[in-house]
């Protein structure tokens, strides 16, 4: 029969996946029911595109699914997916921040100063030091060369470290 | 090596995703820079804080049965996307087989949080989002109604209303048992209106407010029937009328 096959197929592609689909969608809707709709939405879609897909039905597949659902809902928003333009981003900062000063208070803020990138940055940084995901992964995921992976998570980087450092200052002073 | 440059594969060093030849380009540069070489042990020390510290979701309780309950509820567009090598013949017959496993996977999905006005909003919200407001696009309530006749045991009222624009109808689930969703527009509003098979009698309609949008409910023929948008609730309230609700 058609459809416990669908089923079947559906709970070995997506299934499998779901919690790190609802992760990377609470990531970027920063919501927790609108990132249930989101998956909601990537899974409709996953089943729309099993039969036709001939490729790896794999977590980057899935992700990738959840990722435009969110961007859709963002584009609702009106948050537009860019990167900025500037390249202050890859300015040299000051002072090294003191791994055993790292607090609770630390992580608070780390999680906050992610949340406040603009969403093509925040992403690269939660396929990457969340999801451990590799280049190539992450590269499927995002539909771009690795090269562009490579230079977007350096920028991120580069503009934790200033906010972190910024904050960071703030606080002691 | 410029130092712009050199942040760039400071990252992908990090990573352990730099290539060998250019790795050893990098460490030169380190050697004599300073500035990129307090760069690299920031973004180490960045990067392995970012993992010990950023919050790890998991899924809420219930939601993986949610997910698959709906999604394999959610019939595939019976359009030209299906795939070409489906037999015609079957498709309706598919469809109606998605239903007995949805009314199935109904019975043991667990949504008792959920009140009936919060899934009604998010079926609402639902065929908004994803391409599946429509299964069937008419606005010709001769093609709509039987099109729902092959596929539920209960015959929903498809009426051509002044004012509001018939668009189609869709198969939706409610409750984890199927629904007509008949869908009509008005200005740029989507309407939805659900008609879910009831105990028998008639109820006097009624109406409430949720995350925004209007429902309007009333029992008719032995269905239960719920309008949803975000048009404003006189407006539902006459289409209500228009469609017999007293
Ligand atoms: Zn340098």
């Amino acid at each position: 029969m058609r459809d416990l096959d669908r089923s079947r197929r559906f709970d070995a592609a997506v299934m499998p996946h779901l919690e790190r689909g609802y992760a990377l969608a609470r990531w970027l809707v920063r919501d927790p029911s609108e990132a249930e709709d989101v998956v909601q939405d990537a899974c409709i879609r996953a089943l729309k595109y099993i039969d036709g897909w001939t490729g790896d039905t794999n977590r980057s597949w899935f992700l990738a699914i959840v990722r435009n659902a969110a961007y859709d809902t963002l584009a609702k928003r009106g948050v537009r997916a860019e990167v900025p333009l500037d390249d202050t981003d890859l300015g040299c900062v000051e002072g090294t921040p003191e791994t055993s000063l790292l607090a609770a208070s630390d992580r608070t803020l780390l999680n906050r100063l992610v949340e406040e990138l603009p969403p093509l940055f925040r992403e690269v940084i939660v396929l990457r030091e969340v999801e451990e995901l590799s280049y190539r992964d992450i590269a499927t995921v995002l539909d771009v060369p690795v090269g562009t992976v490579m230079s977007r998570l350096a920028r991120a980087r580069g503009r934790l470290l200033v906010a972190w450092q910024a904050a960071t200052k703030t606080e002691r002073a | 090596m410029r130092c712009e440059d050199a942040l760039i594969q400071i990252s992908a060093a990090v990573d352990r995703e730099l290539d060998p030849a250019r790795a050893v380009k990098l460490h030169d540069h380190l050697e004599t820079c300073p500035t990129c070489r307090a760069a690299d042990e920031q973004m180490r020390v960045l990067s392995s804080t970012l993992r010990t510290s950023l919050t790890q979701y998991e899924l809420p309780a219930g939601m993986a049965a949610r997910m698959r309950a709906t999604a394999l509820a959610t019939p595939t567009l019976v359009t030209s996307t299906t795939p070409r090598w489906v037999p015609r013949a079957s498709k309706f017959a598919a469809l109606a087989a998605s239903w007995l496993l949805a009314a199935y996977v109904g019975m043991w999905v667990a949504l008792p949080h959920m009140s009936s006005d919060d899934q009604l909003v998010a079926a609402h919200s639902r065929s908004l989002q994803a391409n599946h407001l429509i299964d069937v696009a008419s606005s010709d309530r001769h093609t709509v109604k039987p099109w729902f006749a092959d596929k539920l045991s209960f015959s929903p009222p498809v009426v051509e209303v002044d004012g509001y624009q018939l668009i189609g109808g869709r198969l939706d689930v409610l409750d984890g048992k199927p629904a007509a969703a008949i869908v009509y527009k008005r200005r740029l509003h989507t309407i939805n209106l659900f008609a879910a098979a009831a105990t028998p009698g008639t109820t006097k309609l009624s109406t409430s407010v949720r995350n925004g949008l209007s429902l309007v409910h009333w029992r008719a023929d032995g269905m239960q029937m719920t309008l949803v948008s975000d048009i404003n609730q006189n407006e539902l309230v006459d289409l209500a009328h228009a469609l017999g609700a007293r």
